[in-house]
């Protein structure tokens, strides 16, 4: 809310150069995020999908074995499809629709979430190459 | 004060008008909170037209009733969690005097997808939707940038036909 | 100028808001990344192999001094082997259970008092005492036999610290039944691999692994100032391991009825008696790995809690959750953390289930 005085002394509708700063700045800071998640830690093909619905750890799938998974709760139904390797959502009567637009995921950096239904499909990055190690306990 | 409830009022109408609109524009792009937003455009426009307590009321309406029309309860914590913080943040930068509308709507279009984000993380526990960040924070500053021009130039028709002062 | 400065903070605090999200998102991720110490010394691994209290040794030290220091090491290791051994004539232990009291040495008193802890600590789970069970199985000399129910009952009795009277001050000590018999095996070795870790330190070494037949115990961190890598092996599959834990100054103690154990009659017996029954423990635990500072009490507890399963084991951990962190394999396959290794255990075993 303005008054008529800095209407008239301070057109606040056109458009200015600070305005073009702050947006770069806003660019600037969204680039660099994405460039820092791109090389930060974590991407990497799984093995695994991990359901967590409302937080907890619904269950881990092998991605290596084509099922779907049917999920239900009283906020609806998901239906998890694993196949080739990678994960999809192939149905499921959450509003948006955006997790069945995903399409089909198999990298750790790149969940399938659901937010209507509080479910987010996550890879686990994959470790079962081999790990050296010091010492046995046994 | 008549005058300032049925201003309020026809702002809030407008937005759901905006919101049903939107409704049927098929935008989906696999992620989770990019959307146009018309709505905003109604909000974005309040900030300068209505006084503070008014616009903060048209923003719950909008988020309230569109959440319970177009969206379920989850959507509706997001969209809380989004508007509260793009609202504050465009309140405040507006006060600065510093920046236009544009700028002003790009940084509440940002700041609204931040919001959602870290809502959807508390939420949901899984720490790893932050990686929708960077693209949130892009799209919130295109549809931002878009209000924003939108906004600008009803507001500049607005100023012609309407007194600013409080009344 | 000011409205610059206050626009400026704001933009930064929303961006903050995204930022401080990132060191959660790698949670999950392998790669613990630590401070980076300056090599002081890039030299070679010194390592000793030995067999001593019916076991294989390996020892490695890093340092100048790696070789006298591994040598006071081993002598310390036969040193306490002497002691310590129930079956060696000339061993304390030995002349104590033969004439059912005694006056123990300093080392031994402290021996016994750490027993007396961890068996209170575990409710009896942990017991000194049980050395006439172990005879009775043949597990001492690995001519295995199932004793009758009888015989068991009997040997029960025996196995029973409120007959036996000690006094703390003169360390003085005797059994109240006749063929009572004490055995520190439950923490010998634990204590044996903190005795070797701390001369191995007064000798200047800063970095070490040892393992004494399977009970690890690392000092400080490797020379590049990573963490030791402790594999656990695998109760079902035991050529291979069912993670990693990754630790500094820290004693890794598995137990596991894999270790030892006899078929007759197409059932399976292992090591690991039930104080309070005198059979092998059957709690659904086929591993139970201690991770904690103390070496002694790693080992003690190891045992103990494999004898008191999952679910008593978990109390007990959130009871004391500063002492130990715990690792642990249920028959049916599952894979129990507590919450303090989430981060430092590896693993392509999913899922984990933490313990909270």
């Amino acid at each position: 809310m303005l008054s008529d005085d800095q209407m008239k002394k301070n057109d606040l509708f056109k458009p200015r150069r600070s305005d073009l700063i702050l947006i770069a700045i806003l660019a600037a800071a969204a680039a660099l995020l994405a460039v820092l998640f791109a090389f930060g830690k974590g991407h990497e093909q799984g093995t695994y999908a991990e359901v967590v619905l409302n937080g907890q750890s619904y269950g881990i799938y092998d991605l290596k074995e084509d099922q779907t998974i049917r999920i239900e709760t009283d906020l609806g139904y998901n239906l998890i499809e694993i196949q080739n390797g990678s994960v999809s959502m192939k149905e499921a009567d959450c509003p948006d629709q955006y997790c069945v637009s995903k399409g089909a995921v198999s990298s750790s950096a790149d969940p399938i979430v659901c937010l209507p239904h509080r479910l987010v499909i996550q890879i686990l990055p994959d470790k079962t190459e081999p790990v050296s190690f010091d010492a046995v306990s046994e | 004060m008549a005058r300032r409830v049925a201003a309020a009022g026809i702002f809030a109408a407008l937005a759901l008008v905006c919101s049903y609109v939107e409704s049927f524009i098929p935008f989906h792009f696999g992620v989770p909170g990019i959307k146009l937003g018309l709505a905003n455009i109604v909000v974005v426009t309040a900030l300068y037209f209505l006084p503070v307590p008014e616009v903060c009321f048209v923003m719950f309406l909008k988020i309230l009733i569109s959440g319970l029309l177009f969206g379920n309860l989850m959507s509706l914590i997001y969209s809380f969690a989004g508007g509260i913080l793009s609202l504050a943040v465009m309140m405040i930068l507006n006060k600065t005097g510093w920046f236009s509308v544009l700028g002003v709507s790009a940084a509440g279009g940002v700041c609204h997808n931040i919001g959602q984000i870290a809502a959807a993380m508390l939420v949901t526990g899984v720490p790893v939707i932050a990686y929708y960040l960077p693209v949130l924070m892009g799209a919130g500053i295109l549809t931002g940038c878009l209000i924003g021009l939108v906004s600008g130039r009803i507001l500049k028709i607005l100023k012609d036909h309407f007194s600013f002062s409080n009344s | 100028m000011k409205k610059a400065v206050l626009a400026f903070l704001i933009i930064c605090a929303c961006l903050s808001v995204g930022c401080g999200k990132q060191s959660d998102m790698v949670r999950k991720d392998p790669e613990i990344s630590q401070p980076q110490i300056e090599e002081t010394d890039p030299s070679e691994p010194t390592s000793r192999d030995l067999f001593a209290m019916d076991t294989f040794m390996t020892l490695t030290a890093y340092g100048e001094n790696a070789l006298q220091a591994l040598d006071a090491a081993e002598d310390e290791i036969l040193r306490l082997d002497e002691l310590l051994s129930t079956g060696k004539e000339e061993s304390e232990i030995f002349r104590l259970n033969q004439d059912g009291e005694g006056t123990l040495s300093e080392e031994s008193a402290y021996l016994y008092e750490r027993s007396l802890e961890v068996n209170e600590l575990t409710d009896g789970a942990f017991d000194p005492m049980i050395y006439p069970l172990m005879q009775a199985w043949g597990f001492t000399t690995h001519e295995y036999a199932v004793p009758a129910p009888e015989e068991l009952a009997g040997l029960l009795e025996l196995v029973d610290l409120s007959a036996v009277s000690y006094s703390d001050k003169d360390h003085h000590i005797s059994f109240e039944k006749n063929k009572m018999e004490i055995d520190f095996g439950g923490i010998a070795k634990g204590y044996t691999s903190a005795r070797v870790v701390s001369i191995l330190k007064e000798q200047g070494i800063n970095h070490a692994v040892i393992s004494l037949g399977g009970n690890v115990q690392v000092l400080g961190t490797k020379p590049d100032g990573s963490l030791w890598k402790v594999a656990i092996r695998d109760p079902e599959n035991v050529s291979g391991f069912i993670g990693v834990v990754q630790v500094s100054d820290k004693a890794v103690i598995t137990s596991g009825g894999y270790e030892r154990y006899f078929e007759e009659n197409g059932k399976v017996y292992h090591h690991i008696l039930d104080p309070k029954t005198g059979y092998p423990a059957e709690t659904g635990l086929l591993s139970v790995t201690i991770v904690s500072e103390d070496g002694t009490l790693a080992d003690g507890l190891s045992t103990a809690l494999y004898v008191m399963g999952l679910e008593l084991a978990e109390t007990l951990w959130r009871e004391n959750r500063d002492l130990f962190e715990a690792v642990f394999v249920t028959d049916s396959g599952k894979l129990y953390i507590t919450e303090g290794l989430e981060k430092e255990f590896l693993t392509d075993r999913y899922p984990v289930n933490v313990i909270r």
